[in-house]
């Protein structure tokens, strides 16, 4: 498996000798050049939308999700509603939380279609005899478990807001943007994401920014 | 501070520790799905939806063709009318079960229907479960006809008929069209037949529709 860092690809002009804001603008200048070529329904723009997003996406309905398959599926809807819908938007949406916003949609309905399937295939194997996965071994795959679980434990809400926000680095108003609810909104839902990740990690795992 | 007791506008952030573990549990999702899949992915909804389209589109002709043909049968099937007998004593009555739909039938007796050239059809005999009920009765009068229709027109809406029409036929017939009655013929000219033994229509007869039906009274 990749390493984090080669995993999120760097917009092609940042150098990082002009700063966020110039790194910002250049992004900005991409999204309306990528969004301008799906409008044309250019196919070279799909090869593209993979190449800057399609990690990203895959991670976040990884960590929503919780299943491979499904994940697979949710980028795959969200790269095809990208291209079908990109004429619906306009030139300066920003990507990034656009797209999020459509996969985060994508993996709601996945989990709604699930959960009565889910909660049939319980009741089914309610009278079997459980088998206990296998025991973690080392302290860091027992703390990957605990962080696994911890996140399966949280609402759809409140894990869309930490893995956008902590895993992705979306500023809060792109994560608003991506989700479609307020500012508030996010910062209500951090808050309580972070509190109840805290009681089940440990109390180790707060801070606060300044 | 906790979340708790935060009351400044600042918004928490996860340890560094659990930040990375986040970044390590995302690690472990698959690649993502390749350009080639994509494009599959999106050929195939193409595909679907052309298929939706071209069988809601044959789903819409075949409906409109049904109910053209329906209506061309139906059409055909009420027209058609046997020519008046000069002389014959005909009371033309129309009785409509659905009100606005009355077709006003008040030709002379002694006028000729329309030369249209058609032959007024021979009734049928009713299945063997269902036997004429031959009597040489004369026509009825005004009065039981008028009775009769008003029982009739009480029996189609008790069966929930929503289409009927009775006619009284200028050779002495006596026509009555049932659509929507949701029984079958056969119940249908059984149960018409027990009903109209009491106003003297002799003999019922099936035009082979199915939900239709029409009785003649010999004279």
């Amino acid at each position: 498996m990749a390493a984090p860092a080669q995993r999120h690809p760097a917009p092609a002009t940042s150098n990082g000798s002009g700063g966020p804001a110039a790194d910002r603008a250049v992004i900005a200048l991409e999204d309306a050049a990528l969004l301008a070529q799906l409008r044309k329904r250019d196919e070279r723009a799909l090869d593209q939308l993979l190449h800057r997003f399609g990690d990203a996406l895959m991670r976040t309905a990884w960590l929503v999700l919780g299943d491979g398959s499904a994940a697979d599926d949710a980028v795959q809807q969200t790269l095809i509603a990208a291209w079908e819908g990109a004429h619906r938007t306009r030139l300066n949406t920003p990507l990034r939380p656009w797209l999020f916003g459509i996969l985060t949609n994508i993996c709601r309905k996945w989990q709604r279609s699930t959960t009565r399937r889910r909660r049939h295939e319980q009741a089914a194997a309610a009278g079997r005899v459980e088998v206990d996965p296998p025991e973690p071994v080392t302290d860091e795959a027992l703390a990957l478990e605990r962080m696994r679980q911890a996140l399966a434990a949280l609402s759809v809400p409140l894990r869309e807001v930490v893995v956008l926000r902590f895993e992705q680095g979306l500023s809060v108003d792109e994560t608003a943007d991506a989700l479609g609810i307020a500012v508030g909104t996010v910062k209500s839902r951090t808050h309580a994401a972070v509190a109840e990740l805290r009681r089940r990690l440990g109390a180790a795992g707060f801070e606060t920014e300044p | 501070m906790t979340p708790a007791t935060d009351t400044t506008n600042r918004t928490p952030e996860l340890s560094p520790e659990h930040t990375a573990l986040l970044h390590k549990l995302a690690d472990e999702a698959p690649a993502p799905p390749n350009a080639a899949v994509i494009r599959a992915g999106l050929l195939a909804r193409v595909r679907r939806r052309r298929v939706r389209a071209i069988g809601v589109v044959a789903a819409a002709a075949v409906v409109v063709l049904a109910l053209g043909l329906g209506a061309v049968i139906a059409s055909r099937t009420q027209t058609v009318e046997p020519p008046a007998i000069a002389g014959h004593n005909n009371n033309d009555h129309d009785v409509d079960v659905n009100a606005g739909a009355n077709e006003n039938n008040s030709q002379n007796n002694a006028t000729p229907a329309p030369d249209d050239g058609a032959v007024p059809p021979a009734p049928l005999p009713l299945p063997d479960e269902n036997p004429p009920v031959q009597r040489a009765t004369p026509i009825a009068a005004d009065a039981s006809l008028a009775a009769m229709q008003d029982g009739v027109s009480t029996w189609l809406r008790a069966v929930g008929a929503d289409r009927a029409r009775i006619t009284k036929l200028p050779r002495g017939g006596l026509s009555i069209s049932v659509a929507g009655s949701g029984l079958s013929p056969g119940e249908l000219s059984a149960d018409l037949a027990v009903l109209l033994q009491h106003y003297d229509i002799v003999s019922v007869r099936l035009d082979g529709h199915g939900l239709r039906c029409s009785l003649s009274q010999l004279h």
